[in-house]
């Protein structure tokens, strides 16, 4: 804002130069008429200058508004995966009030299994939400039915969405802006009432008021009340720099009568409700009513009582002197005079005023909203916003985006990740410190994001992990390996060597990979190897299909970064973030459909016209066939392989799919899996890189697991492809059996890839072949 | 004054804003001007492999009791459960073909990514979603879309000839004939 006018203070010089020639004795009068005359052309330039700067400031955009991040609204109909705390904690992030009857808007109710709630209704950009009360019915996890007050069943109906945070411009000015209309009678009244009691009657400047003041601070023997019009303060705010200079004051005076000979009163005082400063939150200003209400009681500011509104026309005063949360005595000291003067003239009953100045200050917790709650979600918006949009326009224009945070899911990872890492510390207590966590959920079919943590302190906006912070996968990267096998002809039943293997490293090194119990095995199936995770194996066959080959596979599965082809890659020495890790489960999740993690829907501009859109975007990489054989043997990690304890906190019935992974000496704790609907990954580890006294599963699964357990979860289902067919086989060594055969089960496999090599209790009909020819079989088989 | 000139440049811009994103007029001349962003990021280099005889160890699991193989539920052929459709979608779909209907691309457009977000696994959202992209002539995402709704179809062969009826129709409108008979083949096959 620039409100320093650097021509006056030469105009002041000349003015001074001139009254000094007329104190030097002789003037004639010529010299005196040209000396009023400019004197009067100086000074009707200057209120032309003035004039110019009140009506361009106060008809422009009067302040630089920060764009306004959202939540995604949530959606509510019959069916929805969404139990009755999950609603609360909705409501709570929106600051409706829980009542016994709800009749307002922003208000709720709740019994066992039935909330009723008073909407505040939202204009979204593709239509209004009207404000309205409804019913909903819920059983334990998900809406039952939804209907209005009045009975009419309701098929969707989207809430307001969540206010998640702003884009601040330098100077750090938050406000919502809000119109006359918008602030409550009293409020007004109550300003008027304490600050400038004549506002309506005075030309900006108020002698009565003047004096008045001064006769109320003698009294008092000190400074109690100050004599500036509403209309001087806003001058003063608005225009001018807050340093109390004599040529200040003296151009606050002019500037007001020239405000108010052109505008109108409400317009003033409209100007003077979002520009007052209320506090200050951090860097952050808070600034204007409209925010004030929200900031103070989590609360839009139509929906206050007397007692909260007093509170803010008091503050006006001192907003750090008066501050309720510092200084709650002094603050209500002061609401109960505002609340006296508005009693003695008579605004408001007695029956009113006793209520109000005996009411509590109602002011709520900091952080009770959850604007600047998601600092680490709001860094990858950012991040995203600024690819297409100036800074200027982020925080100056009232832009408006949509995002796919759901504050439901990002509470209860918050809570997973805390508690768990509060439980490694009590149980491996100094060992773990400094251990430090992040964590990405997505919807695995939009590939929208839906929470993100980049620091155990969840508020705090500095390094953020899931984005920045680079750590080896290990195990993690195994399904690219194997999916690079699979579609390179190799089936889930093939048999891989685990024996101990040497490579000779072209640096003269050898490379050694070893199992992490460090036994080798002689033979496994490619099943077994990727459940149980077998380093040996696994080397082997990155090394068999090629580690380019497995490199284009990373880049398929939507890793954007370049790789070197070192064999240690195959173990997951490389460097990801979280976002990137979710991003290649995601397409495994997604049926080899390549989805980028989007973070926002839509932006709009503060009319809530749509300026972009994010659409859903996506992209086939990966065959169906070969991402189905993959998802199958990634849901034996989950049953039966690494990550099997998942079905403690799980029911049988949801089926899910995954990879733990520990990186070398420990020092990393991976894991990354998804079912129908979420998709998390969670990382575990230290920022200097100490190794961990766990490993993946025994740190970031633990989180992976209570978080899971938190959600409405829908089972994985992957529909069978045509070119695939389900077969019996021997679960230990992958041969054709049958159902009636003991250790049989059944896998997927490409048609005609089945194995030909039948196990001891199976007899392919009009087969009988011996076992040299059987084993030539296998081995055809296999190479081919 | 300088509060006037980053003014005139914050709405320049804004003006310039605008105007880019009403460079293709794909749409109606009734649409707003919305523009597409896709989230494309820039290759990443790689972070040196400090360490090439690195190691990876994943412990076999935990040493916590274990459910029995019996309650176990082993990936297997097992049906799956239809989708159901529910009041939402359904009003949803219509909404989005009352847009389509009236050229109202973007609602349309709009309406479906809600359904999408409710019924994630549903074919008919996709194919309705496919043929959005098809009249806002994005034939590749259109693509895309009727092929991941296809991969969702259970057991359903009318409703997998219908996709590739689909696609065989964006292939021929995006100008690959070959793509399209493909396609075609396919949908005869059911």
């Amino acid at each position: 804002m620039a409100r320093k006018k650097t021509t006056k203070p030469t105009k002041r010089k000349t003015a001074r130069r001139t009254n000094k020639k007329s104190n030097s004795g002789f003037i004639s009068k010529a010299t005196l008429f040209k000396l009023l005359f400019t004197l009067v052309v100086l000074l009707g330039l200057l209120t032309l200058f003035l004039d110019v700067q009140i009506r361009s400031q106060f008809e422009g955009k009067r302040w630089a508004v920060p764009a306004k991040v959202f939540a995604r609204p949530l959606e509510l109909y019959a069916g929805a995966p969404l139990s009755i705390q999950d609603l609360k904690i909705e409501l709570r992030g929106l600051g409706y009030q829980f009542v016994s009857k709800a009749s307002r808007p922003g208000q709720a109710a709740f019994s066992a299994s039935r909330a009723i709630i008073a909407t505040r209704g939202f204009a979204f950009t593709d239509g209004q939400e009207p404000a309205r009360k409804l019913v909903i019915d819920f059983n334990h996890h998900a809406v039952t039915s939804l209907s209005e007050a009045n009975g009419n069943d309701l098929a969707l109906v989207r809430l307001e969405p969540v206010l998640i945070g702003g884009i601040y411009p330098l100077n750090n000015e938050d406000r919502d802006l809000i119109q006359l209309d918008d602030a409550p009678q009293t409020l007004i009244d109550a300003l008027i009432a304490i600050e400038d009691r004549d506002f309506y009657q005075h030309y900006g400047i108020s002698p009565k008021g003047i004096a008045r003041a001064m006769v109320a601070n003698i009294k008092a023997g000190g400074f109690v009340q100050g004599g500036s019009t509403l209309t001087q303060q806003l001058i003063k705010n608005f225009y001018l720099t807050s340093d109390r200079s004599l040529i200040r004051k003296l151009l606050e005076i002019p500037m007001a009568v020239l405000l108010e000979l052109h505008y109108s009163k409400d317009d003033i005082l409209e100007a003077y409700l979002n520009e007052v400063y209320l506090g200050q939150d951090g860097a952050r200003a808070i600034h204007g009513f409209g925010l004030g209400a929200n900031y103070f009681f989590a609360q839009p500011i139509h929906e206050l009582k007397l007692h909260q509104v007093a509170l803010m026309a008091g503050m006006v005063k001192g907003p750090s002197y008066y501050d309720p949360r510092r200084h709650p005595q002094r603050a209500t000291k002061r609401r109960n005079l505002v609340l006296k003067v508005l009693f003695e003239q008579g605004e408001i009953t007695q029956e009113q005023y006793q209520q109000a100045s005996t009411a509590p200050l109602d002011v709520v917790e900091k952080g009770t909203l959850l604007k600047e709650a998601y600092p680490a979600y709001l860094d990858l918006v950012k991040r995203q916003l600024r690819r297409h949009y100036r800074d200027d326009d982020l925080n100056s224009e009232g832009l408006r985006i949509f995002t796919s945070l759901d504050p439901i899911t990002q509470n209860q990872a918050e809570t997973a990740l805390k508690s768990t890492i509060g439980s490694l510390e009590k149980t491996y207590g100094k060992r773990v410190e400094k251990l430090q966590g992040s964590m990405v959920v997505t919807d695995p079919q939009t590939g929208e994001v839906l929470a993100v943590i980049g620091d155990r302190n969840t508020r705090y906006k500095g390094f953020n992990r899931a984005l920045d912070s680079l750590r080896p996968i290990g195990s993690l990267v195994k399904p690219a390996v194997y999916l690079t096998a699979l579609e390179n002809g190799y089936t889930l039943s093939t048999p891989l060597d685990d024996s101990p293997y040497v490579l000779d490293l072209p640096n003269g090194q050898t490379w050694k990979p070893q199992n992490f119990d460090k036994q080798s095995h002689s033979e496994v199936t490619l099943l077994e190897a990727l459940a149980k995770s077998y380093n040996i194996s696994t080397a082997r066959l990155g090394m068999e299909v090629g580690l380019d080959k497995v490199i284009d596979t990373l880049v398929r599965l939507g890793i954007k970064r370049r790789f070197d082809a070192y064999p240690s890659l195959l173990l997951g020495a490389q460097g990801l973030s979280p976002l990137e890790v979710a991003t290649m489960y995601q397409t495994i999740a997604a049926n080899g459909f390549q989805m980028p993690p989007r973070s926002i829907r839509t932006v709009t501009d503060s009319e809530g016209n749509a300026l972009s859109s994010y659409p859903f975007q996506l992209k086939q990489t990966v065959e169906s066939d070969d991402i189905f054989l993959l998802q199958t043997a990634m849901q034996d990690v989950t049953r039966q392989g690494t990550a099997r304890s998942i079905y403690q906190s799980l029911p049988a019935s949801i089926k899910v799919a995954g990879k733990t992974g520990t990186s070398d000496e420990q020092r990393d704790s991976w894991f990354a899996g998804f079912s129908g609907n979420r998709l998390a990954v969670v990382w575990l580890g230290e920022d200097d890189n100490s190794p961990l006294p766990f490993t993946g599963s025994g740190g970031a699964l633990k989180v992976w697991k209570q978080f899971m357990s938190t959600q409405s979860l829908q089972s994985f289902h992957a529909t069978t492809p045509d070119n695939i067919e389900w077969v019996w086989v021997d679960d230990d060594n992958g041969k054709l059996s049958a159902e009636y055969c003991e250790n049989a089960r059944q896998l997927p496999f490409v048609k005609g890839s089945e194995p030909e090599l039948t196990a001891d209790c199976f007899a392919k009909p009009g087969e009988d072949k011996d076992p040299i020819s059987r084993s030539i079989d296998w081995i055809k088989d296999w190479f081919e | 004054m300088t509060h006037n000139i980053s003014r005139f440049f914050i709405i320049t811009a804004l003006m310039a804003l605008m105007s880019a994103c009403s460079v293709a007029p794909k749409y109606e001349p009734s649409q707003p001007p919305v523009d597409d962003r896709t989230t494309d990021a820039e290759p990443i280099p790689a972070e040196p492999s400090q360490d090439k005889s690195y190691e990876t160890y994943d412990e076999p699991a935990q040493t916590s009791p274990m459910p029995s193989p019996e309650t176990q539920a082993i990936p297997t052929p097992e049906p799956q459960p239809q989708v159901q459709q529910n009041s939402a979608v359904i009003a949803l779909l219509d909404n989005a073909d009352q847009s389509r209907a009236a050229g109202d691309f973007r609602s349309a457009q709009n309406s479906l990514q809600r359904a999408q977000r409710i019924a994630p696994r549903d074919p008919e959202v996709y194919f309705s979603l496919s043929q959005t992209h098809l009249e806002l002539e994005d034939y590749d995402l259109a693509e895309q879309v009727a092929l991941k709704g296809v991969s969702l179809v259970q057991g359903n062969n009318n409703q997998r000839k219908k996709f590739w009826n689909l696609i065989a129709k964006i292939r021929l409108r995006a100008g690959d004939a070959n793509g399209a008979r493909q396609a075609e083949a396919k949908a005869s096959s059911y």
